[in-house]
Order: structure tokens, then C-alpha cells, then sequence
């Protein structure tokens, strides 16, 4: 039975006589933590490499995180786990990602219970602990911990921020954003951006952040809050104001190569990497920068500026969260964490992209696509990543990338501050530590128990361990001994110095993979691996993961990325949607599953006068989607594959009065065509290049309109139809193209 | 009682687990689905008495709530509480509102644990029970069921709508609010005003939009599951406000005065089966006059009130048509099950000629009728926040005695209308008599649903359901009523009903509740409540009223209070409340708190205080343009504006304020007689003008709440500052309030 005070009356202390003049009324003491517990705010930044940052040796401008790090502390030694969802359901309940259900990204419910994508509710979370004792709990931004089916504005809500401790939420559930025209929820509603003009995401975000902290400190003074921050930045698209990337004009043209020695040599210097370091040799699939022609290398170097840029514009952000607890006061009484949540992203491939979305459709990514739009980066336009050479460089000194259990993948940048607490101030420390580590450091700090039953469910134990010793003992021994990781196949295992890692390449047996051994303790980059001279480690090692496998719920190993969307959930499959105009929902799980499918949208409107023009249906934004709507009249179709737009129009307008329309993309492995219709009449037909591919991403159906972010550029958002709209059905037929397999091939 | 659902399903895990994927077998739990189950709509009126619709006796144009009797079975024995916040605790509940903890406002905590002022989680809400077990939940409008210091920001908010079940709330969480600027929540926060207020703005229309918009959105998403809309008006609660066209509607049509309304409601109850064959129109309330003996003047007076309300219901009962209109239209009225009640009669609270500020109840200072007739042509206006006088109330409440409060029928018999899903065996149109109460509908529900109250929710066992289901009753006009007893109590008035017979006690305010006299009822034989027979039948009334007392034991009702709401909610301030400190300091861009949140000023001497820059505007602003205070800058001098019921108490500095940053003060010091009190502004410490306030509040300043940097919402402050919400154009941290004699309230102490 659970004890929660917020919740379970406790005795009452009083006396009851027959009125109130002959009784002694009680009130149960206030629910507060313990006298100066303080305030905790945790800051997460989104694919940030662990050479990044200007206090980790990067070049980027980031005052304001230096300025933590001289006030504070800085981890060398801290690990995450490969991938967003993962690293944050650990960072939120302090016990390993499988154990809690999230195996792999919150968007795949592959039907096991590591692999669920929803943090287990035997699992409370750190805003479920802390409001608990009294805090007032907020969480910002990036969530990426609902699953997609979930995403709807009827829910279920059980996993969304409020549903898992939050007070109040403000941000895009999904794993990225348009930072200038980000779907945004409240709550459990969504919201449209307070603005288009001079709109950036990060910038909303920290107004709200402010926002929330002025209204809690104003209302309850006496009780400490919880701020989750988590960004967009820097995962991609990257996008900032054109005014922090302009500052970064040519500062890349150096290349790649030169920028890791670069930031290798100040890593040293800073201290954040031990001497006697040396790079590793490029990852597979990077070229040399003397190897690129011009045109590359403008291009890539034109990438990294926009990222710079990005980063710094970002660091202005959290420096006025920071401005703003110091203005206020609070800031001397703060926790303050500032951590990243796995290496810097490889998924830019060879040549990095103006439209993510093409990776995530699994379409090929031409070099000259981007190119074309070079002077448009980091703008509305583009939904851009760097090419992996820059992820490389921001990794250094590590190997490989986000996804991975290599070093680049896994060992990201903690900066703890918390003024008069930690000692030697502007330290660096050298403790392993991982994330599920950051919870019960929170913990301590606040002198708050995690709870051995939350609202009647018994809890799995807390698997980190406190780092607040290494606040006060910056060079004690570390407290963390072992740990395992494993991220879609890959695989590693930290245990007393010594880490085996191994990557795995899709579809190949697991037992073919093989374990390289690294002394970490020395060899911080990975670059000496012992497996040859230490077989007998090595497999103690491997018997050590599999057994913390079997412990933390790891298996059944699974190594597909995109393709785990067609292992849906049978509770959530359905053939035809009714959708009514204003309605907007998620991607695939929460609506329809488009990929590979035959698709047939019939909406029943009424026009009454010639500019009766608008959306029916859009599924989408700029980056990739579908629009069908009626303009100048006529009816349109507009295929939009990651910026590539196949558009389909009516020759005719459509008569006035009531008409039923309809738009059918029908295909098959060797092409497809739309088909429109008025009143069961095709009025036109087109080839356009096929169906729908899987993995589109998050995208949001709309009926009846578009918005913040127009799929089509033949209109501007929003786009609401004007004319009356009945219904809009959407009827798939059964899958007859295979859906895309492994564009993440390329890592 | 079943055992509570997870949204997740049940834990375990049916498929195999091996080393990879491939040589595994996958599971998804079973989630709880209630696919095939009917949406349950639940529509709350407020304040609305027993003959106040179309289909209850009233001439007010109610066709829709009329039509959905017509498809359903329309109640005439059917009991809430006396009150809001308890009649909700109970409806959404099925447990007595003492039991929950809610025996009163959810504006106290009286420190007692019937009195508590929220739903103890030992009682699942309908909305919790449904969720469990696959509804969508959604409310929009009135919830007066949180804490209201908990109203803030810093919450908790583990009772607020989303708290208690609900997935989605739009609405307001006090108890009554203006339906020109309400003080909205959408699900977790406040949703700021617009700067420039939409003149076709009327929040009943506003709530019925949402909604329609939740349907629209459900229906799209998940039509294979059903949904429970919880959807409670502001209407007919003060203030009326209806848009003009709805108030023109009724011009004249009172004229011929209460007396004849109510007889013609009361007659018209008896030819359509309302009330039974025989029933007394109960006698005039002692403090109504006859219309008959009224001057001219305060016909014309009393007049407006009713026109004014008979609009309100009408404009409610035209949107109420638009959401079962879209519901038809989607495709989701059959699948339906509509429960429409009133929270309890016709308010009182306007005293003997009405009120234009529903203050004025609060503080105990009901204006006069030359006051009122002064203001006669504000009463159909956008500002006025009217209620009506007694009797009218007395109308609503045809054929019943006393008001909302009060135990006896006129208080405690209200409205209750079932329409059934299409299909089965449901009888349209039809009557009944039995007597039932507001603790029966979450039963009444589960059964039609199939479903059972879960003994343990949230790790909680749960309190036993104490209503009983209305299905036998709803199935056949001659089920036997069940044998059992109800108690009730408000503000010391009490009462009991057991095997059709009542005994009822009005308490006077202050009194001994021994001294109370205790009133006998045949209840079948007298619906209105006529012929008392305490002095026959004393052995009967002693059985129902140690019943009583076995009850009031029984469901914590005890001890008995029957002090007002103001001096209630301002004396008992827990420790975990944000008004147990004395000094506030409110951020400048903090967002709107409430009024049950902000500092209890009324009747202390206090000070507010900021540093800032130069700049005009609003350092902070309580209230509305009703009643209220604001500290501002207006034309370079520094002012204070007391607003006291429309009239503005405007203390200005004689010399500008220097042009560089200040700090800026005003002190209100009580000076007696009676709320008199001392205004000193003062500017980098120095006196820079004096006033004085004839009048403060007694107890309670406003129903609006504070803000600072701006005064949003409905302005506080006077005309001649333009329109929109006068932010402070210069530096402002931080407004400080501090109050000058300590926290408010008894025997405990601050927590700072």
C-alpha cells in the first residue's frame, strides 16, 4: 500500500466534538523537502559531441556553459547511453534504459518488455519523486518519451511529461523540431508557436522556462522547484539565426582534419582529455579533407558554421536561464546539471543533408541537393545535418557516433554547478560515471528517498549510484564499477577500468561480432585495444554484458532501426480514418500507417464561392509530407519526398456546392500514380514517383488545415480550408511495397 | 468493487524471450478497452432552481434540455446538496461530501476531515474510474473542486482536473467567474487573456466550442473509444450575464411580478406531472414581500434581475442545443447517455433587491434599493455582477421553500434529466418520483455501463460507494423506492429523508444548534414541504433526527460549522498554503493567480512596494472592475486606486516621481470606524500623499485575482488609462505585498 503524503490522508490530529466551537481543528504539516534542499535544474542538450563545447576544447562560443564550468565542475568521465529516448528515460529514473522499457527510441513498441518505448510505470521518475516531497516540477522541451501512438490530442496521457511527474509542460514530444515552426504541446493539448516572425524554438523555450520559474517562485517561495530543459539544439535540423551563424564565416575552412587537432589540443590543455591522448584514425566513411574538392568543401564547411552557430545560439539561451535564477536569487541555491545525451550524430552520411527527412524516407542524399541550397542552411527552408566528418571532429577525441557504444557514441559532457557545494571550483573530474548516476545524485543533493511503492505499484530499485561525493571530493575514487550498454546491437561493458565494445552491423549474427578491449583508464580515445593480449578479460567481459543483459532486460537483441515501425502493436491497427476538419494527429501508430500502401482520402465539402480554396489533408510540413487541398479552385496534389515535390492538379475547378472528392495514390514496387476524383469521376491522373516510404518521421496529419509549417510551398501556413468540410476519410489498402530498409546503413 | 486498471494493461508478458529477436516471440498487453460502451455526457447547471426550465413549470425557452427529457426521463424526486463544490464532489464521486472531505467550499480548509475542501483520493472520480478502463475524459467549465490556494502555479495539482481523471480541462476553477473576462485553465495553466478582449466574447459559448472541439478531435482519433465530457456551466450562477439579444427576448414578460410567475410555474407543474396531484405552492418566503405591495420603482427594479436571468438560461440552454447538435452530426448522440442536474436551487445570495456586485453577498452588506436603483441600467450590461433578489429566487425554486444553502427543497431538489443511449430498453419521455440523490448518478452510471467502482485506485483503497443505482427505478415508474436514509447538511442547516419522510432544521447564523427547530415532513404526501408535523408525530422526528446525528457520525460531518465562506476561507490557513507567510514577492511576468492564492488583505493593514524605473502603468492590479485595488503610475505621479464596488478611491501623488529609478509604497492602514482605513503613499520613504477610505471589504476583496505589471483581465483601475491591461513600461523586478500584522488566521505560525 503506498504511503505518498500528497495523496494518503495521514491521522488526524485533532478533536472532533459535535461543532466546531467544542473541537481542535489539525492540518497536516506542509510537504516540503528537507530545510535547504535546493532547487534542480537539469539542462539537456540534444547530439552534442563530447568536444563540443568551448569548455570541452571546442571552438564554438559558449560563454555562458564555460562560465557553469569555471563555477562548477566538469565530468570527463561520464557516460550516456547511444540514443535520445534511452539516455533520457535513465537520466529521469535512475535505473537502466531496458529495465524501464526503453530499449531502443520511444517510437517502436517492438512487443517486449525492454523494447516497450514507454518508461515502466514500476520505474517513478525523478519530477514523480521530487514533486512528491514538495517540489514544483517542470519540464521544457524535447520529451521524446510518448510513444507515437500516444501523440494524439485524446492521448492516452499516462506518458506524457504530466503524466509522469511534470506540473506543467511546454515543448514537442517527438525527438526533433522545426526549431522556426516546431509542433508544439502544452500540457496535453497542442499549441501553435506564440509567433512566426523572429520565432526560434530555443528562444520559446527559454521565455517559458522563465516563465515557469517566475510563477512558482512568486506563488510558493517556500518550496524548491524542478526544471527540466531539454533542447532541440543541437540535434538536427540545424537551425539558428542568421546572425550566430554569419559569425562563423570561414572559421571551418580549415577542414575537419585540422579542427580535431585542433580541439584535441585544447581538450588537453583544459584538462577534459588526459595527456598524452592521440586521435584516433578517421571513422569509416570520412574522407580526408584533403581529399575534397572545393565545392565540398565549401559546402561542409558552410555545415559546421551553421552548427557552430547553432551551439552558440543555444549557450546564449541557457545563459539567460542562468541570468535569470542569479537576477532573481536563486540561482546560489540551484543544482544545476548540464549534460548531453549521446555523441554527436553521424546521420548526415557522406555528405550531410539540406533534408534530414530524405534519411529518414530512406531516399538518397545528392550532394548537389544540398549544395543548391547552401546560402539557405540553417534557415526555415532547410532541415539540414552535417556531414559525419563533423561529427567526427565532434566526438574528439572518440570514435564512431551517436547510436554507438564507442566512445563517440556514448561519453558526453556533464557540467555540474552548484555554488558554495562543489569544491575546487573550475575542476575537472575523472570518476565514471553514468547517467542512471545523475538521479540518485539529485537525490542526495535533496535529501529526497526514492520510493519503494509509487501510487500502488512496486518499484524497480534505483541502479546508479550518488556522484555528490565527487562535488566535495573532486579526486576521490569513483563509486561506479560496472556498466553495460547496448544500443541496437551494439554493444559494450565498463567494468573496473577496462572496457570491451563492439560495434554490430545489421543482420549479421550477434555471435559474429567481436569484442575489442580497451584500458579506459589510459586510453581514454580507444585506441589500443588489448583483446588479442587478454582473451580471458575480454570474455569475462562478455559474460559480464550478458549477464547484466539478462538482469536489465536487454534482451531479445535487436538490431533494425526504422523498419521496427511495421512491428506495430495489433491494438492499434485500423484501415480507414475518420477525420474532422480542425482535427490534427502523430505519425503512423497514432494514425494511419501510409507506408507502402495504397491510399485513398475522400473528403466530403461544400464550396460556395470560387476562393473557397484550402487544405482537406495534409500529413506533414516543409521537410516532407502530403498535401491535398483545393486552390484557385482546383484540386491538388502534392507529394512532397523531403523537399522533392510532385505536384498533381485538376485541370478543371471544382464545380460550387456539395461535392465529394477524392485523391488515390495507388502503386506498387515499379511506381505510382494519384488519381483524382469529383463525385466519382476521375478528373485526372499522374504518375508521381512512388508511395509512401516507412519512417517518415513525426509527422502530424491535419484536416481542414495546415499548420505552423506549410507541406507545400504553393501555399503559406496556415491553410484552413474555407469552405465548409465535412469529413475527410482515409482508407489504406494493404501493404504491397516492401517499406524501406536500412537507410541507416550508413552507420 | 473491481481492482483498479493500469492504461498499460497488466504487467505480464506473454510471449518468449531468447537471445535476439528472431528466436523470440513478441506480446502487447491487453489494455483495457471499453469499445462498444456509450459516451457519457454529464451537463451542470448551476444555481438553477427546481422550476426554472421549460420542462420543469418555467416559461423561460428551454427547448434542447426540454427535447433531451423528451428522449429521457426527466426526475422530480431527485436530491443534491446545498451547495457547489459538495454537490460536485458528490456527482462526480457517488460518495456523500462529507465522506470525501468536501462538506463545504473548496475555498476551506476547515482542518477537519469532512471539511477539508478536496476530494480525498480514497474517492475515485467517475472520470478516474471510466479512464481506467479505456474512456477518454475530458471536462470543460466550472470545477470549484480544487484547494483554491492551490490554484497557482506552484500547484500541487493533484486536484485539479487532471489530477482527478480528467485527460483534458478547459474551464474555470473557482466558483463562479465573469463570462465577459473569465479567468480560464486549460488543462495545468492559466491561459492569459487576450489584450484586446473580442466584444462577441461569452465564455458559455467559449466552453460549448471546446467542446465540440474535444469531440471533434476524439472522435477523429479514437472513435472506437468512448468518451466522458464533464461539461459544467458558469450559468445560471452570478453574475448573470447573457448577450443582449437573449435579455431583450424577455422584456416585459415579468411584469405581472413574482407572485404570478410562480403561481403560473406552479400550475403548470401540476398539469404536466412535475409535481404531484395536491401539492401546495409553499408560502411566500417570509422575507419576500408581496409583488403586489412593491412601489412602482422597485418593480421596475426587480424586473430587470429576472429578465436578465430568464437570458442566461435561455442563451445556456441555445448553446447546450449546438453540442448536441454536433453531436448528431457526428454521428455520436445515439451512442450517448446525457445526464443534465443542477448543483443545487435558486441562490439567495442577492438578497432582498438583487446585487450588482456579488461581493457584496460576500461581505455581508446587501446594497439598498435606492443603491440599486442607481444602478438599474447597468443590471443587463457587460460589467454589473448581478444576482437576483429572493424573490425571484423563490420562482426558481416553484413550488419549494428556502434557497441554495438551506436543507429544505427549495436548497437541496433540483432538475435531473437521464436520456438514455438510443436502443434497449430505455423508456422516452417519462417521469419519476422516487426519490434519488446526487451520490446515485456515478452508480446509476457504472451500471448502465457495466462496470464496477475499483476498490483500490492509485495504490488507495477506496471508500465504499455510498449511492445506490437509479436503473430499477429508470426502468419502471413503479419501482418500489429503496429503503433508505439520506442525510444532509450546510452550513448547520440539516436534514434527513428515510422511507419518505423528512425532518429538516434551519440554522440561524451563530445560534445554539440545540435551540434549532427541527421540522416534520410526509414528503410522499407533501412535496413542497406544507404541513409540518413535528408536534404530532414527535417520536417519528426523534427517530430521524438520533438518524441524523447517526449519520452526521457516520460520514464525518461533525463537527458543525456555520460560519460564512469569507471569514472560513481567511482564518483556517494551512501550513502548505501559499497565504501561510506574510510578505509576497511577486516576479514581475509571473502569470495571473487566483484570488483564493492571493494575500488575504481585507480588514489588515498592509503595504505594497516595488523598485522601479520610470515608466507608467500597473505595478500590480486585484480584482476587477467590480471591486479591487491597484497600485499604478499614471501621467508620471504615483497612485493608488481603491476600487470599492465600482466606486474609485484614487490617492495620487501631488509631485511627479523623480525621473530616475524609486521605490514606490502604499501602506492601507484600518483606522475604524467600521472598514474605515488610512492610505500613505510613499516614495523613496518619504510621504508623498495621504487619503482616506470611508469604506474597505469586510472580508473579501474580489472574485478576479492579482496580477502584476499589468492589469489584466477585467480593469481594476478607473477609466482614463485606455483600454487593454496598462502594463508598467519601466524596470520592475518584483511588487512586494507584505501584510503588517503577520499571517492571517489562528494558532499557527508562518512557515518562512
Amino acid at each position: 500500500m503506498a504511503s505518498d503524503p500528497r495523496l494518503e490522508p495521514q491521522p488526524f490530529g485533532g478533536v472532533i466534538g459535535d461543532t466546531v466551537g467544542t473541537s481542535v481543528p489539525w492540518w497536516a504539516p506542509a510537504v516540503r523537502p528537507r530545510d535547504g534542499a535546493p532547487n534542480v535544474v537539469v539542462i539537456v542538450l540534444d547530439d552534442v559531441g563530447y568536444g563540443q563545447l568551448g569548455c570541452y576544447g571546442a571552438a564554438t562560443a559558449t560563454p555562458a556553459m564555460d562560465a557553469l564550468a569555471a563555477g562548477g565542475a566538469r565530468y570527463r568521465n561520464f557516460h550516456v547511453t547511444g540514443l535520445c529516448s534511452t539516455t533520457r528515460s535513465s537520466l529521469l529514473t535512475g535505473r537502466n534504459h531496458h529495465a524501464v522499457g526503453v530499449g531502443f527510441l520511444a517510437d517502436f513498441d517492438t512487443g517486449f518488455p525492454g523494447y516497450r518505448g514507454a518508461v515502466s510505470v514500476k520505474a517513478a521518475t525523478i519530477a514523480e519523486m521530487l514533486r512528491d516531497a514538495g517540489y514544483g516540477t517542470y519540464a521544457v522541451g524535447k520529451w521524446h518519451l510518448t510513444p507515437p501512438a500516444h501523440m494524439t490530442p485524446a492521448g492516452p496521457f499516462h506518458q506524457w511529461p504530466t503524466g509522469r511527474g511534470f506540473d506543467r509542460y511546454y515543448g514537442f514530444l517527438w525527438g526533433e523540431d522545426d526549431q522556426w515552426a516546431p509542433d508544439l504541446w502544452e500540457d496535453q493539448h497542442h499549441v501553435e508557436p506564440p509567433r512566426t516572425e523572429g520565432y526560434h524554438l530555443s528562444e520559446d523555450l527559454v521565455d517559458r522556462a522563465r516563465r515557469y520559474v517566475a510563477d512558482h517562485v512568486s506563488a510558493a517561495p517556500d518550496r524548491p522547484f524542478f526544471l527540466y530543459l531539454a533542447f532541440g539544439a543541437c540535434h538536427a535540423p540545424h537551425q539558428a539565426p542568421r546572425a550566430y551563424i554569419d559569425r562563423y564565416r570561414g572559421r571551418f575552412d580549415h577542414g575537419w582534419d585540422v579542427e580535431r587537432e585542433q580541439v584535441l589540443r585544447r581538450q588537453i590543455a583544459l584538462g577534459v582529455v588526459p595527456p598524452g591522448t592521440t586521435l584516433p584514425p578517421p571513422n569509416d566513411g570520412v574522407a580526408r579533407w584533403s581529399d575534397l574538392g572545393p565545392d565540398e568543401r565549401r559546402l561542409y564547411a558552410r555545415m559546421q558554421e551553421v552548427f557552430a552557430g547553432f551551439m552558440e545560439h543555444t549557450d546564449a539561451q541557457i545563459g539567460r536561464v542562468v541570468d535569470y535564477l542569479r537576477e532573481i536569487g536563486e540561482l546560489d541555491n540551484t543544482l544545476l546539471l548540464v549534460l548531453s545525451d549521446n555523441g554527436a550524430s553521424g546521420e548526415g552520411g557522406q555528405f550531410g543533408s539540406a533534408n534530414e527527412y530524405r534519411y529518414f524516407l530512406g531516399l538518397a542524399d545528392r550532394f548537389e541537393d544540398a549544395l543548391e541550397q547552401i546560402d539557405e542552411l540553417g534557415g526555415p527552408a532547410t532541415h539540414n545535418h552535417y556531414p559525419s566528418g563533423w561529427a567526427q571532429a565532434g566526438n574528439t577525441p572518440l570514435k564512431l557516433y551517436k547510436k554507438h557504444t564507442f566512445g563517440g557514441g556514448v561519453r558526453a559532457p556533464l557540467i555540474a554547478h552548484w555554488p558554495g557545494r562543489i569544491a575546487e571550483r573550475g575542476s575537472v573530474r575523472a570518476q565514471f560515471h553514468h547517467v542512471i548516476d545523475v538521479l540518485p545524485t539529485v537525490l542526495e543533493a535533496t535529501g529526497v528517498t526514492a520510493p519503494e511503492t509509487y501510487r500502488g505499484v512496486p518499484q524497480l530499485p534505483v541502479h546508479g549510484v550518488s556522484m555528490a561525493y565527487t562535488f566535495r571530493e573532486p579526486a576521490a575514487a569513483g563509486r561506479r564499477r560496472q556498466q553495460y550498454f547496448e544500443t541496437a546491437g551494439h554493444r559494450g561493458i565498463v567494468r573496473d577500468g577496462y572496457k570491451a565494445v563492439t560495434t554490430h552491423e545489421p543482420g549479421k549474427p550477434f555471435d559474429d561480432d567481436v569484442f575489442a578491449l580497451y584500458r579506459l583508464d589510459t586510453d581514454f580515445a580507444e585506441n589500443h585495444d588489448l583483446a588479442a593480449a587478454e582473451p580471458e578479460l575480454v570474455g569475462e567481459l562478455v559474460r559480464a554484458w550478458w549477464a547484466d543483459a539478462r538482469a536489465y532486460g536487454v534482451l531479445p537483441l535487436d538490431d533494425r532501426m526504422q523498419t521496427r515501425v511495421a512491428v506495430k502493436d495489433p491494438a492499434w491497427k485500423r484501415s480507414r480514418y475518420r477525420l474532422l476538419p480542425g482535427a490534427r494527429l502523430a505519425n503512423g501508430p497514432a494514425g494511419p500507417d501510409f507506408a507502402g500502401r495504397d491510399v485513398t482520402i475522400t473528403a466530403k465539402v461544400d464550396r460556395r464561392r470560387t476562393d473557397d480554396d484550402g487544405i482537406l489533408l495534409a500529413y506533414g510540413r516543409r521537410a516532407a509530407g502530403f498535401a491535398f487541398f483545393v486552390r484557385a479552385g482546383r484540386l491538388v496534389f502534392d507529394l512532397n519526398l523531403a523537399g522533392r515535390h510532385t505536384v498533381v492538379t485538376a485541370p478543371d475547378p471544382l464545380p460550387l456546392g456539395p461535392s465529394t472528392v477524392t485523391a488515390t495514390l495507388r502503386g506498387g514496387a515499379g511506381g505510382a500514380a494519384v488519381t483524382l476524383a469529383v463525385d466519382g469521376a476521375v478528373v485526372h491522373r499522374a504518375p508521381v514517383p512512388g508511395l509512401l516510404p516507412a519512417g517518415l518521421g513525426c509527422l502530424s496529419l491535419q484536416c481542414g488545415h495546415n499548420s505552423p509549417s506549410p507541406v507545400s510551398p504553393l501555399y503559406s501556413a496556415p491553410y484552413t480550408f474555407a469552405g465548409t468540410l465535412r469529413e475527410v476519410l482515409v482508407d489504406l489498402g494493404d501493404r504491397t511495397v516492401e517499406v524501406a530498409p536500412a537507410p541507416l546503413a550508413m552507420d | 468493487m473491481a481492482e483498479q486498471h493500469h492504461p498499460d494493461g497488466a504487467d505480464e508478458f506473454a510471449g518468449r524471450i531468447g537471445r535476439t529477436y528472431r528466436d523470440s516471440v513478441p506480446s502487447w498487453p491487453d489494455r483495457p478497452t471499453s469499445a462498444g460502451r456509450p459516451n457519457v455526457v454529464f451537463v451542470v447547471l448551476d444555481d438553477m432552481g427546481f422550476g426554472s426550465l421549460g420542462c420543469y413549470g418555467s416559461e423561460i425557452e428551454t427547448p434542447h434540455m426540454d427535447s433531451l427529457a423528451a428522449d429521457g426521463v426527466q426526475f422530480t424526486n431527485f436530491h443534491v446538496t446545498a451547495l457547489c463544490s459538495p454537490t460536485r464532489a458528490s456527482l462526480l464521486t457517488g460518495r456523500n461530501h462529507h465522506a470525501v472531505g468536501m462538506a463545504y467550499l473548496s475555498h476551506v480548509d476547515d482542518g477537519f476531515p469532512g471539511y477539508r475542501g478536496r476530494i480525498t483520493h480514497r474517492a475515485a472520480t467517475l472520470a478516474e474510474m471510466l479512464r481506467g478502463h479505456g474512456y477518454n475524459t475530458v471536462a470543460v467549465g466550472k470545477w470549484h473542486l480544487t484547494p483554491m490556494d492551490e490554484t497557482t502555479a506552484a500547484g500541487p495539482y493533484d486536484q485539479w482536473p487532471l489530477g482527478r481523471g480528467f485527460e483534458r480541462y478547459y474551464g474555470f476553477l473557482e466558483g463562479l467567474t465573469d463570462h465577459y473576462f473569465p479567468e480560464l485553465y486549460r488543462d495545468n495553466h492559466p491561459v492569459p487573456p487576450p489584450d484586446e478582449p473580442d466584444p462577441n466574447y461569452h465564455l458559455t459559448t467559449d466552453l460549448v466550442d471546446r467542446a465540440i472541439d474535444y469531440v471533434r478531435d476524439q472522435t477523429s482519433i479514437a472513435p472506437e473509444k468512448p468518451f466522458f465530457l464533464y461539461l459544467a456551466f458558469g450559468a445560471t450562477h452570478t453574475p448573470f450575464q447573457a448577450p443582449a439579444a437573449f435579455v431583450e427576448k424577455y422584456r416585459g414578460r415579468y411584469d405581472e411580478g413574482w407572485d404570478v410567475i410562480r403561481r403560473r410555474r406552479y400550475e403548470r407543474q401540476l398539469a404536466t406531472g412535475v409535481i404531484p396531484p395536491g401539492t401546495r405552492l409553499a408560502p411566500r418566503d417570509a422575507r419576500v414581500p408581496a409583488w403586489a405591495d412593491l412601489t412602482p420603482e422597485a418593480r421596475r427594479l426587480y424586473v430587470r434581475f429576472q429578465e436578465v436571468y430568464a437570458g442566461f438560461l435561455d442563451h445556456t440552454d441555445h448553446e447546450l442545443g449546438r453540442l448536441l447538435a454536433y453531436l448528431a452530426e457526428v454521428g455520436r448522440i445515439d451512442d450517448t447517455l446525457v445526464v443534465l442536474v443542477s448543483d443545487n436551487g435558486a441562490s439567495q445570495e442577492g438578497g432582498p433587491h438583487g446585487v450588482v456586485d456579488t461581493t457584496s453577498y460576500e461581505n455581508g452588506r446587501f446594497p439598498t434599493l435606492a443603491e440599486n436603483l442607481a444602478r438599474i441600467d447597468e443590471i443587463d450590461g457587460r460589467v454589473a455582477h448581478v444576482n437576483y433578489p429572493l424573490g425571484w429566487a423563490q420562482v426558481g425554486n416553484t413550488p419549494l421553500k428556502r434557497f441554495k444553502q438551506n436543507t429544505h427543497a427549495g436548497g437541496i431538489r433540483t432538475a435531473m434529466i437521464l436520456r438514455p443511449p438510443r436502443g434497449g430498453p430505455w423508456p422516452r419521455g417519462e417521469k419519476r418520483e422516487q426519490f434519488h440523490h446526487v451520490i446515485d448518478v456515478v452508480p446509476t452510471v457504472l451500471d448502465l455501463l457495466g462496470l464496477d467502482a475499483p476498490a483500490v485506485c492509485n495504490g488507495l483503497e477506496q471508500l465504499p460507494v455510498d449511492g445506490i443505482s437509479m436503473r430499477p427505478t429508470l426502468l419502471d415508474a413503479a419501482a418500489p423506492v429503496v429503503d433508505r436514509v439520506q442525510y444532509f447538511e450546510t452550513l448547520g442547516h440539516r436534514a434527513i429523508w428515510k422511507d419518505g419522510w423528512k425532518a429538516v432544521a434551519f440554522h440561524e447564523r451563530g445560534a445554539d444548534y440545540d435551540q434549532d427547530r427541527w421540522e416534520l415532513y410526509h414528503l410522499e404526501k407533501d412535496f413542497s414541504e406544507c404541513a409540518d408535523l413535528a408536534a404530532q408525530l414527535p417520536d417519528k422526528l426523534a427517530e430521524l433526527v438520533d438518524a441524523w446525528w447517526a449519520e452526521a457520525a457516520r460520514n464525518r460531518v461533525l463537527p458543525l460549522d456555520d460560519r460564512g465562506f469569507a471569514e472560513r476561507a481567511t482564518v483556517n490557513i494551512r501550513p502548505d498554503s501559499p497565504r501561510s507567510r506574510s510578505r509576497y514577492v511577486y516576479l514581475n511576468g509571473m502569470h495571473h493567480i487566483g484570488t483564493g492564492a492571493a494575500p488575504v488583505v481585507a480588514g489588515h493593514p498592509f503595504e505594497i512596494s516595488a523598485e522601479i524605473g520610470p515608466g507608467e502603468g500597473v505595478l500590480l492590479a486585484h480584482g476587477s472592475i467590480n471591486s479591487g485595488y491597484a497600485l499604478l503610475v499614471r501621467d508620471g505621479h504615483l497612485e493608488f486606486d481603491f476600487n470599492h464596488y465600482g466606486r474609485h478611491h484614487v490617492t495620487r501623488s501631488a509631485e511627479p516621481l523623480p525621473a530616475g529609478p524609486c521605490h514606490v509604497a502604499v501602506r492601507v492602514q484600518p483606522t475604524g470606524p467600521g472598514t474605515a482605513a488610512r492610505v500613505t503613499l510613499r516614495v523613496d520613504g518619504r510621504s508623498v500623499a495621504e487619503g482616506a477610505l470611508a469604506e474597505t471589504f469586510e472580508h473579501f476583496v474580489a472574485f478576479q485575482g492579482l496580477d502584476v505589471g499589468a492589469d489584466r483581465f477585467s480593469p481594476v483601475r478607473r477609466d482614463g488609462t485606455g483600454a487593454g491591461p496598462f502594463p508598467f513600461s519601466g524596470r520592475l523586478r518584483h511588487v512586494v505585498v507584505e501584510l503588517l500584522d503577520g499571517v492571517p488566521g489562528r494558532g499557527h505560525t508562518a512557515v518562512d
